[in-house]
């Protein structure tokens, strides 16, 4: 009898005792008011015992329950195929996930060993340029700069001194060359006193002979005078010209030289504000390689989340399975639900005692504590 | 040769982010799977650190350290646990274990390695 029919039941018997406690003796008036009283703790009673088990009272009989059992198990086999699938494709997620975050780890590592090479060799390269240690077996750039700019500068010196001398050595030569136009003047006059003492015509013979040797001497000296004067004009001129070239060429040289040691010193300059920018560059890379390591790091925690999912489904799909079995178990339904009833407060009670160790919310790196 | 660190975690990325980190500062980096695989590398090279995760399958991190501060060679080493955890009950058995230190994921590399300079130099 279900509740409706019970209902139904009530209100009759509620009528006739109505009718006997208005038109019976008070005797029969006691005994509908027992029955009526009895029904209605009866009705309490299965009320009382429905609340309980919270199930309809109609669906302890057997049809009933072959259909909540076929439900039941329909409804295990589909959500356990289900939960099957998911899990499956949760485990490639993380799959997945572990082979492109290890990937990616690689590569940033990769990435920071050449940065910090390229970085490394920058910084060579500056400390290269500025140093000046004596102690170190090569030459630093800077100080390569510095000595070829002296040497050039001592050469060019060198150059503008011999040009100089040189110099020096034509006025001493235009000396020489006016002190013999003297002597050949000189010569030039000796000659001719010696032609007026001919006219005297003393001793012809001997004076002939005299006058031819003098004369001889005379012209053979002048002839030397004469060759010695070409001689210091054409090294005059030569030297002069020489002496003129190297003093144009060392000048020349000079303004060169500056010119480009003005430029090497601005190459110098640039190299190195290149090479510190360089080095800048990797240090920010290296500091965006740092926040990359931390933020991959969610792989982890992802993979832990995933995991928990998991068995949360397993849970259900183990819950789930449960019930069948349950209601398999015991004749009546409501015993069979009770018994799952019971069972589902167990499981989420040993549920409840896990622990989550992943209670992260954000990517930022966590809590560091030394004891 | 730079300082030994044994890394110890499940996980494949956060092994190669550790021994990236530690490596590019010149430490030598040992790595293991697992609790129980930290354990044997453990004992087969000294290491001067010991860095762990706690939740890993075969052996946690807590039977890990202490199992390892049943050893000679290890009583006085430093060993930090660096794990997903960080509610206070974990921490107190991290230290009742022996822990030197706790460091909640995701680690930041730069302060990774200021904490293992500070205890290995």
């Amino acid at each position: 009898m279900n509740s409706k029919q019970f209902a139904a039941l009530i209100v009759i018997v509620a009528m006739t005792v109505g009718l006997i406690t208005w038109y019976a003796d008070p005797i029969w008036r006691l005994l509908a008011i027992a029955v009526f009283a009895g029904v209605v703790l009866s009705f309490a009673a299965r009320s009382g015992a429905n609340l309980a088990s919270g199930r309809d009272l109609a669906v302890n009989d057997s049809p009933a329950r072959g259909e909540v059992l076929n439900l039941l198990g329909d409804l295990a086999r589909e959500s356990d195929s289900e939960f099957k699938t998911s899990n499956d494709e949760l485990d490639r997620v993380k799959e997945l996930l572990q082979h492109a975050i290890n990937e990616l780890v690689m590569r940033f590592s990769e990435m920071n060993v050449h940065i910090q090479a390229q970085r490394d060799l920058a910084l060579s390269i500056v400390s290269a340029m500025a140093s000046t240690n004596k102690d170190t077996d090569g030459v630093s750039f800077s100080e390569f700069v510095l000595d070829t700019s002296k040497t050039m500068e001592a050469f060019v010196d060198n150059t503008v001194r011999t040009s100089k001398i040189a110099m020096g050595l034509v006025e001493t030569m235009e000396t020489i060359d006016r002190e013999v136009n003297a002597i050949l003047a000189i010569l030039g006059e000796i000659e001719s006193i010696s032609k007026q003492t001919n006219l005297l015509a003393l001793n012809a013979a001997i004076e002939a002979a005299r006058a031819g040797e003098a004369g001889q001497f005379s012209h053979d000296i002048r002839s030397h005078m004469d060759g010695v004067h070409s001689s210091l004009a054409i090294a005059h001129q030569s030297i002069y010209s020489v002496a003129s070239m190297d003093m144009n060429f060392a000048l020349q040289s000079k303004l060169r030289v500056h010119s480009t040691m003005t430029r090497i010193g601005e190459i110098n300059h640039d190299m190195g504000e290149t090479a510190r920018s360089i080095d800048e560059h990797a240090s920010q890379v290296a500091v965006g390689v740092n926040a990359a390591v931390t933020a991959l790091q969610f792989q982890d925690m992802t993979s832990q989340l995933i995991g928990h999912a998991q068995s949360r489904i397993l849970n259900i799909d183990k819950i789930i399975l449960q019930l069948p079995n349950s209601v398999q178990q015991h004749t009546q339904l409501s015993a069979g639900m009770n018994e799952a009833r019971t069972w589902l407060r167990e499981h989420a009670h040993r549920e409840a005692q896990r622990s989550h160790p992943v209670k992260q919310e954000s990517m930022g790196s966590g809590d560091i504590e030394l004891f | 040769m730079g300082k030994v660190v044994l890394t110890v975690d499940d996980s494949a990325s956060i092994r190669q982010m550790v021994a990236f980190t530690l490596k590019s500062a010149g430490y030598e980096v040992i790595d293991a799977v697992d609790g129980e695989d930290g354990l044997n590398k453990a004992k087969g090279k000294v290491a001067d650190l010991v860095l762990t995760d706690q939740n890993m399958p075969k052996m946690d991190g807590l039977t890990l350290i202490k199992s390892l501060r049943g050893l000679p060679d290890y009583r006085s080493k430093p060993i930090l646990m660096l794990t997903t955890e960080s509610s206070d009950s974990m921490k107190a058995a991290g230290k009742a274990a022996g822990a030197t230190g706790w460091l909640v994921k995701p680690f930041d590399p730069q302060k990774l390695l200021e904490v293992v300079k500070k205890v290995i130099g």
